[in-house]
This record gives structure tokens, sequence and C-alpha cells, in this order.
């Protein structure tokens, strides 16, 4: 081998090792991890008690900051009530370690600490499974502010936390041998944000992460992953609380006692601001925030007395520049800069950075096919019974929507429901989802009533449903929304995602081809990397389809899956229906596209102002006069394209 | 006669004060109700509004002599004005789309407000004379100051006034129907960028008569409307979402339980009192007192 081809090995196996490190998912979590082992380190080499002091407080905030993303960035819970939390655990940790009943040391006292506030922080988050977003923000807020008052004024509780004279004595915290002091207290605050990053991290690619990110779009889509949502929220305030609890603890056995006047009543605010300026949702964007928004009020103290209407003018200015926050930004032009420095390898997938075209991966020539490892999945067994419903009735208002519809979905059969606008289509499908009431009859699936069944349990049930307006959450990437929706098979508990345990990775590993393998069925391959938001909406129509596909249905509702689409999409997903009839899936069909309707269709019901006026094959009911009157008018000629139409 | 050990006629003397005390709260809830309608967005800065309302009163009628009713029209003014700059500075460069922007400028025009209020009047909080110097009158045997009822008759009267508009005038509507569906009322032309810069403007005037009137009880300071505003905030939490019967009714049920806890148990569970209260409505009932429930659509 000549040195020439040599070097010309060596530069691409370069090339590629670059091209695998700027696009790894690890890299940032490197990085990140990289950065907090500098800061870490730095007290070692200079000795800056100001800066220390400094550090310490943006670490405490944005330990705060990190758990409040969960719930505000990720799930969009907006739960002010994380800074209650931090002041309620200084004083369960303050009472706990100077109170002769208990007589804690404060590493004693940490876990009951962290136990009562996971209680207070769950407590509060109940409040939000009854109201509205904008009451919860404000009832848990409110909380937040009279959590130090409760502290203070009720003389039950005066014996442990000082009343209003305040905490005094408070021990430090001693392990391995030490008291903490200013530094090892600021090394314990950078350990304690770089495990909170690590499990958030896993969290957030974890079933339950793609659930909680669902949360944020709609509570429907949660469910609709037959997920609960009151779990899901559980979840996220458990999450919430737990780095507060550790700020809290952290910081009264420092300061070694709390006065009053110490938890101001707009920290909650400033904590939520923190997160909105570093980018909501995002695992850096915490820190960036809290670090940014708490260091930079320093610069203008030569501003002297101006120096915090500076400071709020910057809050002002720094949103309406970077509305999105400054990870965000950051990250999109590190995306450009990558593409230019490290260009990708001809025929790879598109970065999740870039523009989707329209209708480039559409499945045109593929055909969408399922792959056996799929089919496998979805196969529904012979002797399963669809979904029946009799004698169907709901009214709103007193108008009837609904008048004793009986219908019935067999398996391995299309049965297409079709009417004019305001017949009730989309109503029938509201009452097998459980979103409304029903008035009177029944739905069963597989001959179990699910009338008393929550909307995530009927998913349970094994029923799965697209949405008029496609049921994709915008910010996740294609992949990431079928992956969300594999919700319920999940092979791993919580505990082992968190911690990225080996059954948990196999896990993750084995869900990702099966969601890529869906992904190929529906045609969108080529668009998984990609955020659904920057997809046609024929795609995320498509999206959506296999979304649902991916909670493994038996009965699978499909509301108008063809508008919106192209020619040629409609025919692939014409094709995709035929299979998963021969799979077995009981699959009903709300279509306004009635070619497209009696092209697959085994049965047709035909649905008028809440009453049933037709049903039988497609043939049949087209020629049926009472619905040729009502909905496809007197012109309607059908080219279903085959021989006997 | 006594009531919990204390004789009625104090009881009914706090009760009268919590009623003057809550109609401060309801004008303020107003504003946050008027502002979230038509905006969905939850003015932060309103507190500080409120603080200038005081201040602003006490440079009129302590430093520059004005009388009560030459004072009000400027406060009204020139809070309206403050209004409007939140709008125009907090609000309105943010994009649609992205709907939490608000937190962080309303806050930060709420940290530059209070700022420039304490460079402006100093740390220390300012005694502001009541509007009307006359003696109390005597209801069902107990003192009844004079400018708590005309507070009380004020704020009844602009809720029936703001509930009227709702059903009688073609800016009501626009209001419910934007409040509504703000897409849908572009569509049928309402001019919601209009409408948002309104709810501002007026919600400025309220906050800033709240402060005035509310000034002589607990004194003018920088920081003082901020508590003020969150008894607007629970009043409307108690009260019901964007009613304003539901803003009266928070308001005055949070003022009469203050004062009375205030009176049996200790000034200090002043903050407390809306607890229970919030409490059981949300168990009982969540939506609030005036609230609707409507099904879900999909």
């Amino acid at each position: 081998m000549s040195s020439a081809s040599m070097k010309r090995s060596d530069a691409g196996a370069l090339r590629t090792l670059a091209r695998r490190v700027a696009y790894s998912p690890g890299t940032g979590t490197v990085l990140l991890l990289a950065v907090l082992a500098v800061f870490a380190l730095w007290p070692l080499v200079v000795d800056d008690q100001l800066l220390l002091r400094r550090l310490y407080v943006i670490g405490l905030f944005a330990l705060i900051a990190m758990g409040l993303n969960v719930s505000l960035g990720r799930a969009g819970e907006l739960f002010l009530g994380v800074a209650g939390l931090f002041a309620a655990a200084a004083y369960i940790s303050g009472a706990l370690t100077t109170h002769e009943d208990f007589g804690l040391s404060p590493l004693q006292a940490a876990p009951i600490t962290i136990v009562a506030t996971v209680v207070l922080g769950v407590a509060m988050g109940l409040v939000g499974l009854r109201v509205s977003a904008w009451y919860f923000a404000i009832v848990t807020f409110y909380f937040a502010v009279v959590i130090p008052d409760i502290a203070t004024s009720l003389d039950v509780l005066e014996e442990y936390t000082g009343g209003g004279l305040g905490l005094f004595g408070v021990p430090r915290i001693e392990a391995l041998g030490q008291v903490f002091g200013r530094r090892e207290t600021y090394w314990l605050i950078v350990a304690s944000i770089a495990g909170v990053y690590l499990l958030t991290r896993n969290l957030f690619s974890s079933p339950w992460g793609l659930a909680l990110a669902t949360m944020r779009h709609s509570d429907v889509a949660v469910q609709a992953l037959g997920a609960s949502t009151v779990r899901a929220k559980m979840l996220a305030y458990v999450f919430s609380s737990v780095p507060a609890a550790l700020a809290g603890i952290i910081w009264v056995h420092t300061e070694t006692g709390i006065a009053q006047g110490n938890f101001p009543a707009d920290l909650s605010f400033l904590i939520a601001a923190s997160i909105m300026f570093g980018g909501m949702g995002t695992l850096a964007g915490p820190i960036v925030g809290t670090g940014i928004l708490q260091y930079v009020p320093q610069f203008f103290d030569a501003f002297e007395r101006y120096e915090l209407i500076i400071y709020g003018s910057f809050l002002i200015v720094g949103m309406v520049l970077i509305p999105r926050g400054v990870v965000h930004e950051t990250m999109k032009w590190v995306g450009l800069l990558r593409l230019r420095l490290v260009p990708l390898a001809p025929g790879a997938p598109a970065p999740a950075s870039a523009q989707a075209k329209p209708g480039a991966a559409s499945g045109e020539a593929s055909g969408a096919l399922l792959t056996e490892d799929v089919a496998a999945r979805l196969r529904v067994s012979p002797d399963r019974a669809g979904l029946s419903a009799t004698g169907v009735s709901k009214s709103f208002g007193g108008v009837a929507a609904l008048r004793d519809l009986d219908f019935e979905a067999a398996p391995a059969r299309i049965s297409a429901l079709i009417g004019p606008n305001g017949s009730g289509k989309t109503t029938f499908l509201n009452l097998v989802l459980g979103y409304y009431t029903i008035d009177g009859g029944a739905i069963r699936v597989d001959k179990g009533d699910i009338g008393g069944l929550a909307p995530h349990g009927r998913v349970r049930a094994g029923i799965a449903r697209t949405f008029q307006a496609p049921n994709v959450v915008p910010e996740l990437t294609a992949l990431e929304n079928v992956l969300a929706g594999m919700f319920m098979d999940r092979r791993a508990t919580l505990v082992e995602y968190l911690l990225q345990l080996p059954r948990a990775r196999a896990a993750g590993r084995a869900s990702r081809a099966q969601a890529r393998a869906l992904l190929a069925a529906v045609g969108l391959e080529g668009v998984a990397d990609i955020p659904a938001a920057a997809l046609p909406s024929g795609q995320q129509r498509l999206l959506d389809v296999a979304r649902a596909l991916a909670t493994g249905p038996r009965v699978l509702l499909l509301d108008e899956p063809a508008s919106g689409l192209s020619g040629a999409e409609t025919e692939a997903l014409g094709r995709l229906l035929l299979q998963l009839r021969e799979l077995g899936l009981a699959i009903v069909l709300v279509e306004h596209n009635v070619p497209f309707v009696m092209s697959v269709a085994d049965s047709v019901t035909v649905l008028d102002r809440g009453e049933r006026i037709a049903l039988g094959p497609p043939a049949e009911v087209q020629r049926d006069p009472a619905v040729i009157a009502s909905y496809l008018g007197e012109q309607f000629e059908v080219d279903t394209g085959e021989p006997d139409a | 006669m006594d009531i919990f050990g204390v004789d009625q006629r104090i009881v009914l003397t706090a009760f009268y004060s919590g009623l003057g005390v809550g109609s401060v709260y309801v004008l303020v809830a107003l504003g946050y109700n008027l502002v979230y309608r038509a905006t969905r967005v939850f003015n932060l800065a309103q507190g500080d509004i409120v603080s200038w309302g005081g201040l602003i009163a006490f440079s009129l009628l302590v430093t520059h002599g004005f009388s009560p009713l030459a004072a009000l029209p400027v406060i009204i003014g020139a809070t309206a004005v403050l209004g409007f700059g939140v709008e125009r500075i907090a609000i309105a460069p943010l994009t649609k789309a992205l709907s939490f922007g608000w937190v962080l400028t309303t806050l930060g025009m709420s940290v530059v407000l209070r700022n420039v209020a304490e460079l402006q009047w100093g740390p220390d909080p300012l005694r502001v004379p009541a509007f009307v110097d006359r003696a109390p009158i005597s209801l069902l045997g107990s003192p009844f100051r004079v400018d708590f009822m005309v507070t009380i008759i004020g704020a009844a009267a602009l809720v029936a006034l703001l509930e009227l508009a709702d059903r009688k005038t073609i800016i009501g509507k626009a209001m419910v129907a934007t409040a509504l569906n703000r897409e849908l009322a572009q569509l049928r032309g309402i001019n919601v960028g209009l409408l948002g810069i309104g709810s501002f403007v007026v919600a400025g005037a309220l906050g800033g008569i709240a402060g005035w009137l509310i000034a002589p009880i607990t004194f003018a300071s920088f920081n003082s409307g901020v508590l003020i505003a969150l008894k607007g905030f629970l009043a409307i939490a108690i009260g019901g979402w964007g009613r304003h019967v539901g803003a009266l009714a928070g308001g005055l049920l949070i003022g009469v339980a203050e004062a009375l806890a205030i009176l049996w148990i200790d000034v200090d569970f002043r903050n407390l009192v809306p607890l229970p209260l919030l409490a059981a409505i949300l168990l009982i009932r969540p939506q609030g007192l005036f609230g609707r429930q409507v099904e879900r659509h999909v």
C-alpha cells in the first residue's frame, strides 16, 4: 500500500470519527460533564471566596430550576410551588437537626426531608388534577408564598421553626470526617447538578419522558398513548420536588439558620424565568439560564442604584430577542456550523435541524410494506371480537348528536363510517375513546363493556385512534413520536430507565428498531429524525397513523386519515390498511374521500343527523337512494377502480 | 353580646372593614380578569401598578396638596399610561406562538417599576390620608367608615357595569368572544390586539385606583402592591375564571375572612386566610364559585 493511499484512508477514518462524534447524542452530555468538572476543579487552583459564594447561589438556583424544568419545560405544567418546597425542605431539615426531639445529623435527616418534601410537592400537584393550567399556576404560586408564612406564624410549629425570630444554630453537613465549609458545599452542589442532569437526561429519553413531552402538547394526546395523565403529572411533580429538596437541605446547613424574608415571593417566577431564558425543556437550559440571570446583575453593579432597573430591562429585551431561549438559539447555530465543518456522508439521514422537503420521502415508490417483525407485533389473534356499539345515544344541550346508533367493526374488516358534516361521526369516535360520557347504549371491545374505563384505559383495552388534527408532538422528532406511541410496551421499570441499566438499554434499542420499521411502513423512514413540526400536514397525518399503530391496537379508529394526503400517499395508505386488515385488526374508517372509502372498505355505515341511514357493502350503499339524497348527491359517480363498480 | 369572645359590635366593624379592603382586592382582580380574557396573560407587574397608584396619591395629596377629587383623574391617567406601557413593552413584541414568554417580560417590568418607585419615593412606607374626611356612619350599631362604603359601592357598581357590558355592548361581546377563542374572534373581524391594549389600560387604571384606596390603610411604599396583587390573584381563583361576579365574590370573601382572622386569631394569619378558603373551593367546586365548566371537545 502506498503512503498516499494510507493517508487518504486515515483521513477517511478521521472524517468518519469526526462525524460520529459530532452527531452522537452522547456528545452533549460529555461536554456538559466536562464543563461541570472544570467548575468543580477551579477552587483547587484559584482562591476566590466571592466567586465561590456567587457560584454557590447560582448552583442552588440551578438545581431548583432543573427540577422545575421537568414539569414546566418538558410537561408544560406551571408548577410554581418549587420555591415553597425549597423553603419547606430548609425548615424541615433545620428542625430535624436542631430540635431536641429529633437530634438528627444533617445526613440522617436528608432522606426524611426529601420524602417529606416530595409528599408536599405531590399534594400541591394534586390540585392541578382538578383545575386548568393558569389556575394551577396561581394556586401553586400561592402555596409557595404561604409555606414560609405557615412555618413562621403557626404557634404549633414555632417550637421547631423558631417562629418570627428565625431559626439559629443549624449544624453544618458533616461527611467523610469533614465539616462542610464553603468549598465542600460547592462540590456537593456541582455533584448534585451532575446527578440530576444525568437522571433528567435518562428520564427524557424514557417512555415516561416521551409521555411528559406529549403532555405539554395536550392531555388527550397522553391518554391516546395509553398513559394515565394523573400518573404522568405525579411523576413530573416528584421530579420537580427532589432537586428543590436537595437545594433546601444544602442551603440551610450552609447558612446555619433561617431568617424571615429569606424566601421572597417572586422567587418562583425568577426560577421559571431562568428556565425560559435558558431554553424550556432542554437539558442544559435551566443551568445556562440560571447562570446568566444570576451572574449578569453584577455587571450592572457600576450603575449602583440603577442596577435592578437595568436588570429588569435585560429580562424584557432578552426574551424579546431570543424568545426560545439561549440553548435553543445556540443549538441552531451549532447545528449549522456542524453541517459546515463536518458534512454528513452522502445518503445519511438528514439531521434533526435540517428542513424537511415535502414529499421527498413519502413512500411513493416503496409501496409502504410492513416488515415481518412489525407484522408479528401487530397481528391480532383470530378469537377477538372487535368493536361493537349498540343503541348509542348522545346529546349536547338537548340537541341529539347520535340517536340509538348500532355499529359493528369486526376483526379483519375495514368498517367505514361516512356522512355529511355534523352527522355524528366524530362524536361517535369521542364516545368510543371516552372523551364524552355516553347518554345511552353500550360500547364493547372483545365483548367487554368499556363504558367504565377512563380514556387511557380504553387505549389499554386495545383501541387506538388518529385525529382529524394530527395528534403528533411538534417538538419531538418523527421517531420519538412513534416511540411515545410505544408507551404501553415498556420492557423495563422506570428506575431501570433512569439508571440506564442493561434491560432498559436493550428495551430502548428494540423499541427504536420497531419504531423505525413502523415509520417505514407509512413511508416516513427518511424523515425519522426531523421534528414533527417541520413535516408537511400529509406526513403528520401518516405519522399519527404510525403512532396509533405503535400502541399495538386491536381496534384502529381513523379520523379522516386521507385528507391532506397526495394521490400517491392515499394509495399507499390504502395498501397499508389492507395489510392491517390481513393482520386481523378491526379498522374503523371515518372519511370524506368517498372514492377512497369505496375502494378499501368492507362495509359502509352512513350517518345523517345522528342516525344510521344505510349499512352494507360499498357497492350497495352507493346506490342507496337515501344516501344519494343526503350525502353523495345525484351527480356522484364512483370510480373505485374495481371491475364490478 | 359576644361572638367567640369578641363584642359583636367590634366583629361587625371588622366585617365592614373586611368588605372595604375586600373591594380593593376586587378592583385588582377585575384588572387581571380583563387582561386575562383579552390576552391569556397574567400581568406580573400589576402589583407594582397598585404600589404606584398609592405613591402617586401620596405625591399629589401630601406633597402637592391636591384635593382627593382632583387627584383621582391624575392617578387614573398615570396608571392607565403605565398599563399601556407594560402592554407595549412587555407583551406586544412577543412572538405569538411562544406562550410563556410573558412570565419573563412582565416580571422584568415588575422589577423595573418597583425599583424606579424606590428611587423616586424611597424605601419607607408613606402615610396617605383617607379620601373621605368624615366621621363613620353607624350601621346596625357599629361604625362604618365612609371611604369603605364608597369603595364597596364603587366596586359593586363596576362589576355590574362590566357584566352588563359583556351582555349588551359590542366591546363586551367582543371580549367574551376573544376569551373563548382568540383565532375565531379574529376571523370575526375583532381587533384582538386593540382589545389587548385596552384591557391593559383599564387594568392599569383599576390598579391605580386600588392603590390609592388601600394606601390610607396599609401605607404606600414601593413594594406595598405585591401582597394586594396576590389577593387579587386568589380572588379570581376562588370566584372563578374570567367572571366579574366571581372577582367580586372572591375579593369580598377574602377581605372579610382576613379581617375576622386578624380579630380572632392574630395579625400574622392575614396571608394564610385564603388557604382554607381556597382548599374548600378546590375540593367542592374546582372551577371556582362562578366559573363555568364545559365538556371537553377534541
